[in-house]
């Protein structure tokens, strides 16, 4: 049964994609270019859906690593102690992944107090005049739009709103009045920014109250752009802050450490290995038995010749003594992979292609023996 | 290792020692770092190609170019500097850019390198008296590693609110809050796209799927020099407006976004650096293969009568 499923969802996955790929973006549509069914509306949703199940493969890899090693630490097989320095490097890793991604969560909501005073206060302006059309509702006729689009909020509405803004914003300056400060090397410090942004706000918003109170929405246009530039400048500094307090976290010098101090440089040692591999491969066998490995060790020698500086110098003035005054050996590197190679290349680009688009087909039939359909079918029976 | 006397010349020629050869390449790789000291690079006409598009871009749009530093540890050497480069030229024109990357072991570089560029920028003005800071969230974003590369690339091309669709950046802060991203709507305000990688398979999703069925972009791509050969067929086809080839297609680019600035004799750059010291290793391994057929050649002579 579990093999069943897993073929069906393999084959209705491939299949949606398939299908949203060849079909039009409408299908029957009628000549008056009106209705027809759109087979990818939902599209996007899918394919957050299809990110969502990718992402869980990162669990399952840490499933199957404390699954394969938890087992050899157990049972004391042959070099176990490689796999307890695997498990906790992992568990250190993870750790440390989640107290940074804990520390960026909160320095992403520090600021979310100034953005949504920020955001009430364009609400204020913005709803004395009719709403934007939405892109989707562009093409709909007038009596077909929803009735906010055309609703103004009233002055009692936009005063009342106002009000609360003025007292919510004093408790956030009050909030914020105790803020860490954190270290600032160049210019203006953002905790002053913000300072002096809070101030600008604390002033202008009671002032478009006292006009919006008054009925006077002439005095109060000005001050409520005031106050709004002062929310949006606030908000800036705000992130600047949060920014800075996580750059200088315990959590942040942990992840610094881990992935610059560890990740980058094993990563970088393992590739560098590749340098002196290359160096002895390239003494021990390229060696000159047949015309076709002279012509491939020639072609190999002028393209990298062409590409670093003391091969130009050296080659152009072995062309410029033999005559060839306007030859340059990055000339005839550019000749080699322009003209020989991308011939070559795309001949073998085809035809992996065609490979690629067999085994795709054969995924997709689920035409390949899998280890998880072998598992399936033991499981099932 | 038997003592080279008691054999032909060839043979000792045919039997150096690996660890002689690992620490000839070990020297050849750290001199050029340590001493400083760089050469004019090679003229690489796909870098000038990937500098006039660069150079024909719109300033002051509000619009962006798309940054995919699809790399990590493993090929620094090579698209580090590529992608420094590029950055610094986007930010000497002022055009704004986004990083991305379909791995999470680019995350560390996707915020370090943007910010080393603009730090070395930004000490520039400064001594220069030009009052302009290049700061992050203003001159660039960081989206930072997001999974299923294929898919959400995909999405990204169906997508009618990039800023929705993408939500909040590498650090939480919601997309709709970033000022750089006020002008972005769909995958079209997206005046270019430029991939970095040395991974196979990487560029491929980009050339797949980041379009529509209207919309192209101008498409620049960094590649390390083993990937060279497949990327000139992309070029060929115009799917590329131009090529980064390995680090000598950075330290050329570098020479011609810093014109008279550059000196790579007396103040080398990364790119410059880093291509001294891939030559003398290149040059290193063309002397094992002149060694090692040289072996092989006096060694058929020999045993033809000749030179022992």
């Amino acid at each position: 049964m579990r093999r069943q499923l897993t073929v069906l969802i393999t084959f209705l996955a491939g299949f949606y994609f398939f299908l949203e790929f060849i079909l039009p973006e409408k299908i029957g549509v009628a000549t008056d270019g009106t209705g027809g069914f759109e087979f990818g509306k939902y599209d996007e949703r899918i394919s957050i859906g299809f990110t969502a199940v990718g992402t869980m493969a990162f669990a399952l890899g840490a499933i199957s690593i404390l699954n394969a090693h938890g087992g050899n630490i157990i049972r004391q097989r042959k070099q176990w102690g490689v796999s307890i320095a695997l498990i906790v490097s992992m568990l250190i890793s993870c750790i440390i992944g989640f107290v940074i991604w804990h520390a960026r969560s909160v320095s992403s909501h520090m600021a979310k107090d100034v953005e949504r005073l920020a955001a009430v206060q364009a609400m204020v302006i913005s709803s004395a005049k009719k709403n934007p059309i939405p892109r989707h509702m562009k093409d709909w006729p007038e009596e077909d739009l929803p009735p906010e689009i055309n609703r103004t909020a009233t002055l009692a509405e936009r005063t009342a709103t106002q009000e609360k803004l003025v007292d919510a914003l004093k408790s956030v300056r009050q909030k914020l009045a105790n803020q860490q400060r954190p270290p600032f090397e160049k210019g203006e410090h953002p905790s002053d920014l913000l300072a002096t942004h809070l101030e600008t706000a604390g002033t202008a918003a009671p002032a478009a109250l006292t006009a919006l109170k008054a009925e006077d929405e002439e005095a109060a246009a000005p001050e409520l752009q005031k106050s709004l530039g002062g929310l949006r400048g606030a908000a800036d500094s705000q992130r600047k802050i949060a920014n800075l307090i996580l750059d200088n976290s315990a959590a942040n010098k942990a992840y610094d450490i881990l992935f610059k101090g560890f990740y980058i440089a094993l990563g970088s040692a393992m590739f560098s290995l590749l340098a002196f591999y290359i160096a002895t491969a390239a003494y021990r066998a390229f060696r000159l038995q047949s015309g076709e490995s002279f012509l491939l060790m020639l072609a190999a020698l002028l393209v990298m010749l062409g590409q670093i500086p003391p091969g130009v110098a050296a080659a152009d003035w072995v062309l410029r003594t033999i005559g060839f005054e306007s030859l340059s050996i990055t000339q005839i590197r550019l000749w080699i992979l322009q003209q020989v190679n991308t011939a070559a290349f795309r001949g073998i680009a085809l035809g992996s292609s065609i490979a690629g688009l067999s085994m795709a087909w054969r995924v997709w039939w689920s035409m390949e023996s899998s280890a998880l359909l072998d598992d399936a079918d033991e499981g099932g029976a | 290792m038997e003592h080279p006397e008691n054999k032909g010349f060839y043979e000792f020629l045919l039997s150096i020692d690996r660890r002689v050869v690992y620490v000839l390449v070990l020297i050849a790789l750290i001199v050029p770092l340590l001493v400083e000291k760089g050469m004019q690079p090679a003229k690489m006409t796909t870098a000038q190609m990937a500098y006039d598009a660069v150079e024909k871009l719109p300033t002051d749009t509000g619009k962006m170019v798309w940054i995919a530093m699809d790399w990590g540890p493993a090929t620094q050497a090579e698209n580090m500097p590529q992608t420094s480069v590029f950055m610094e030229h986007l930010m000497r024109r002022k055009i704004l850019f986004c990083t991305y990357s379909i791995s999470f072991s680019s995350e560390p570089f996707m915020k370090s390198v943007p910010n080393e560029v603009a730090n070395s920028m930004n000490k520039k003005n400064e001594e220069s008296g030009d009052p302009y800071r290049y700061e992050y969230g203003k001159d660039w974003v960081n989206i930072g590693f997001r999974p299923a590369a294929v898919l959400f690339v995909r999405g990204l091309g169906k997508t009618e609110d990039v800023r929705e669709y993408l939500s909040v950046d590498a650090r939480g802060t919601p997309m709709t809050e970033i000022p750089c991203m006020k002008n972005i709507k769909t995958i079209e305000d997206f005046i270019m796209l430029a991939e970095f990688t040395g991974w196979v398979g990487a560029f491929n999703i980009w050339v797949q799927f980041f379009q529509t069925k209207d919309y192209k972009p101008i498409f620049v791509h960094g590649c390390t020099s083993i990937t060279i050969p497949e990327a000139f067929i992309y070029l060929d086809s115009k799917q590329i407006h131009g090529l980064f080839e390995g680090v000598a297609g950075a330290a050329y680019y570098s020479k011609l976004i810093k014109g008279d600035e550059f000196d790579p004799v007396n103040n080398p750059d990364l790119a410059t650096k880093f291509m001294m010291s891939l030559s003398m290793a290149h040059i290193l391994i063309f002397f094992f293969i002149l060694v090692g057929n040289i072996g092989l050649w006096w060694g058929k002579l020999a045993e033809k009568g000749g030179p022992s």
